[in-house]
């Protein structure tokens, strides 16, 4: 247990116990997962993951008790039974359906009306309650878009106010510039993060764990499935399920796997050439003395073979400054909200 | 004769007009072309050959059904006809109505104007100085008048046609008492005296005139619906949010648990931080 007999007046401002620990949670409000990272009493971390999606299914078929007892979490909206996160994945997958999505491209879905407060459920379970009254918050949020029109206002805001009703101090952090906080501390926190996200691709590069340069394209992992479920004719559901089912894009196995493992490499390829051309043409970019990292980190960057394809995409570029790691985060699912952990704890 | 008119009506409802420039560009250079007169000669033709060719019924029945097909048959067009008649009887009320309460509208906005003018002239009157006490008694009794009739006005609830035309010619009724009031006014200030420090002129009731012509109008015009009469109130946005606030779903989340997953400590990450921003050993 944490000891809070030396909070401050200000809990926001007050970030450490007495046992050392400093406080704060980190939460990554991904398209795809949402995932809260958590600090325990012996310093080391947990993070809670869960999908962000749901689907609704008719209170016929499964009965309230049946989904407790099989360990499927639900929520009763407008007298509908809907199943929440993983579970609505798996059963959108054995149905042949396709589950609803409570963000697209990054943001808030403006399709989706009922998304709310399914997320809101999600978040609350994957937060849990603050440590100690106002306890800080970090949650991670996109950066505005390369190549499309879109708007983090209303998104950052809707969601500060989310968090803070569950009792936090919430702040938003850029989600590229995360990554930059959970992987890049070996390079005193330079160099560039990217992180290949559900709805978009961000990109930070930043200088002594200062931003420099935020942005982001709206690809990623939907943009895969999308298009393979276009071309190969099969739910987004099911194409996603593929997509996370041990495929190496240096080696597909028919053709499914084929039509993911070229989609990932023009992935790949759009994002490195959107970074190099924003480096190009960039005014008061930072000028770096020293050859630069480049942490990739996100759901989308975890199928087989993602960092030597990328290796190999970036090779054929004539990237505007030297580079000296090119790598994937140990834990790329987790690496953006243990970021926002750190920036939590540190009050960044 | 009734039954080709029935065809024709029937053909007019079902068919589509095409000009001939239309149907060159469709590449048509030939139409077949039927009259209206051999349609119906057709399908009565049809009826009464299959009805002749069934044995089962005697001539004299068939008769029966075709006469009885005729009669149910004009019943039914007599009843589209009223239809239609009723249907444009309420048009005509209905635009009746309209134009009535226009023109009612209409009257308000020029009797608030000559209220604006009737003000103004009343305040220029106190600034140069009233006329006598009798001129004044006078002036309470047209007040009096005038405050009566438009409590009368406000008290008649909206809006059957009939009771529009009342509104109408109360609102005529006013704006003519106005006009003479305003006229008394003008001839009552061409007559007074000069205005002497020492004589202050008694311009209460002027101005208790005016506040409830104000007020007065205020509220009718609210009743009215005129839009610049309506006070336009701070919009409350909080329901937007309602379906998404403080709402308790039921779910079993509670007894679900959640995926975890171990990750690597942050220690090191937050030594380097505090190192870089000079709050570290």
């Amino acid at each position: 247990m944490t000891d809070e007999t030396n909070m401050a007046d200000n809990p926001a401002e007050m970030t450490e116990t007495t046992a050392g620990l400093c406080l704060g949670k980190g939460l990554d409000l991904g398209t795809a997962n949402i995932a809260a990272a958590i600090q325990q009493d012996d310093g080391s971390i947990t993070v809670n993951v869960e999908r962000n999606a749901f689907l609704d299914i008719g209170d016929d078929v499964y009965s309230k008790k049946m989904l407790t007892n099989a360990k499927v979490p639900y929520v009763v909206h407008d007298g509908k039974l809907v199943v929440i996160g993983e579970a609505a994945f798996e059963l959108a997958n054995v149905f042949g359906k396709n589950t609803r999505r409570p963000m697209a491209d990054g943001l808030i879905s403006a399709n989706e009306r009922d998304a709310l407060p399914m997320m809101r459920m999600i978040i609350s379970k994957v937060l849990g309650e603050p440590a100690a009254p106002g306890e800080n918050c970090y949650f991670c949020v996109p950066a505005e878009s390369l190549d499309v029109e879109n708007d983090v206002i209303y998104h950052t805001g809707r969601f500060e106010a989310e968090v803070s009703k569950l009792g936090y101090t919430a702040k938003s952090i850029n989600e590229a510039h995360a990554v930059v906080f959970s992987e890049l501390a070996e390079s005193d926190f330079t160099g560039i993060g990217l992180s290949f996200g559900g709805g978009m691709a961000n990109a930070c590069i930043a200088y002594k764990s200062i931003p420099c340069v935020s942005f982001s394209v709206a690809r990623g992992g939907d943009w895969i499935d999308q298009n393979v479920a276009r071309v190969r004719g099969i739910k987004h559901s099911k194409a996603t399920f593929i997509k996370e089912s041990g495929v190496d894009i240096r080696d597909p196995q028919g053709e499914d796997q084929a039509a993911v493992a070229i989609y990932y490499r023009n992935l790949i390829q759009y994002v490195l050439k959107n970074v190099k051309d924003r480096f190009e043409r960039g005014q008061n970019m930072p000028t770096f003395s020293e050859p630069i990292d480049i942490a990739c980190a996100g759901g989308t960057s975890m199928v087989g073979g993602f960092i030597e394809v990328f290796r190999e995409e970036f090779a054929k570029i004539d990237f505007p400054m030297p580079v000296g790691r090119i790598f994937r985060a140990e834990d790329a699912l987790t690496a953006v909200a243990r970021g926002c952990l750190v920036a939590a704890a540190i009050g960044e | 004769m009734e039954s080709i008119q029935h065809v024709k009506e029937a053909l007019n409802a079902r068919s589509t007009t095409t000009s001939l420039e239309e149907l060159e560009n469709r590449g048509r250079k030939r139409v077949k072309v039927i009259k209206a007169e051999h349609v119906a000669q057709m399908i009565r033709e049809s009826v009464e050959r299959a009805l002749t060719n069934d044995d089962r019924l005697p001539k004299e029945e068939i008769d029966r059904l075709v006469e009885a097909s005729r009669a149910e048959f004009a019943d039914v067009m007599a009843e589209r006809q009223r239809e239609q008649a009723e249907y444009q009887q309420a048009q005509s009320d209905l635009e009746s109505t309209t134009r009535r309460l226009e023109a009612a509208t209409e009257q308000l906005r020029s009797l608030e104007s000559d209220l604006q003018e009737v003000e103004a002239e009343a305040e220029e009157l106190r600034t140069q100085g009233g006329g006598g006490s009798e001129d004044l008694a006078d002036k309470d009794a047209e007040i009096e008048r005038l405050t009566k009739r438009i409590s009368e006005l406000e008290a008649r609830p909206a809006q059957s046609p009939q009771q529009d035309a009342v509104s109408a010619q109360l609102l005529t009724n006013m704006m003519s008492e106005l006009a003479t009031l305003k006229a008394q006014t003008q001839l009552q200030q061409q007559a007074a005296p000069q205005p002497q420090a020492a004589a202050q002129p008694d311009t209460s009731m002027l101005e208790t005139f005016v506040t409830s012509m104000n007020d007065r109008l205020e509220q009718f015009g609210k009743k009215m619906g005129i839009s610049s009469a309506v006070d336009a109130g701070d919009v409350d946005l909080s329901s937007m949010f309602d379906q998404t606030e403080d709402v308790e779903l039921e779910s079993n989340l509670d007894s679900m648990e959640v995926k975890a997953k171990s990750g690597t400590g942050i220690a090191a990450n937050l030594e380097r931080l505090k190192k870089l921003k000079g709050g570290g050993a």
